[in-house]
């Protein structure tokens, strides 16, 4: 079974070719295009809003977990736990944004095509990066992130069609099919067009399910 | 080390321009119809 590749999600911004500009050579080069990255996720109804949020939330202390679909990074480096040195304490650096030999901070993606965990119940993000963009070996910290498309992974023996609710307290959404047992607290339904309204991002119910599907990695 | 691995590069890419959908009509579709005396 093939790969089916949908059409571009924001047909009025300039494409990206994230592998031609990746296999560059110079040390620093400047590119105009964002770079193009995966990622897991969560999306989440919040008291703020509909959000996308991390997935560690909630176990790193002051982190800012949620942002929006648009949205610049927030340091945290200065939380980290420093090394000593000659018995003094070093605080942690903020930044502006990330540095290549110094700190962790960004929004991090792996590379497309790449292998990276994921499980059910978060959602796949294909994501645009720019501003200050420190390239890894399998991916990305990025001082910007735009969110241009979203999927659910739904569990193992789910198949479409899908639907989707947020849960009351944490506010996470998830999808179901037709064959999930009721949940004990049922959630709020969603409609897809009431999600890409408010999030203003391409919302694909079936592309995670198909890459599992098809054995294809993100 | 971190599971993206070891930095290699850095990028500085400026912010992503949009493009409208349609450019904006400079003329009228439709020319005006020439005057008519009364």
């Amino acid at each position: 079974m093939s790969f089916r590749r949908p059409s571009p999600p924001f047909p009025n911004r300039r494409p990206s070719l994230p592998e031609a500009r990746s296999a560059a050579p110079t040390a620093s080069p400047v590119h105009d295009e964002p770079l193009r990255g995966v990622k897991a996720g969560r999306v989440a109804v919040l008291p703020s809003g509909v959000t996308f949020t991390a997935l560690h939330a909630g176990h790193v202390p002051g982190s800012p977990v949620a942002y929006a679909p648009e949205a610049e990074m927030t340091c945290l480096c200065g939380y980290a736990e420093q090394s000593t040195v000659m018995g003094v304490r070093r605080s942690g650096r903020w930044h502006e944004r990330p540095e290549p030999k110094d700190g962790h901070c960004g929004f991090y993606a792996w590379k497309t095509g790449r292998r990276f965990p994921w499980a059910a119940g978060t959602w796949l993000l294909e994501v645009d990066l720019y501003g200050r963009v420190i390239e890894h070996e399998h991916g990305y910290r990025a001082q910007k992130q735009r969110v241009l498309r979203i999927s659910p992974v739904p569990d193992p023996f789910c198949e479409p069609p899908f639907s989707l609710s947020y849960r009351q307290g944490d506010g996470r959404v998830t999808t179901a099919c037709a064959a999930c047992p009721p949940s004990q607290t049922p959630g709020h339904p969603i409609t897809v067009d009431r999600l890409r309204r408010l999030l203003n991002v391409e919302v694909d119910l079936e592309r995670a399910w198909l890459l599992r599907e098809d054995g294809v990695c993100p | 080390m971190s599971a993206i691995g070891e930095p290699v590069r850095t990028h500085d890419i400026p912010e992503p321009q949009e493009v409208p959908d349609e450019l904006p009509q400079t003329e009228p579709a439709v020319p005006e119809p020439a005057a008519v005396p009364a």
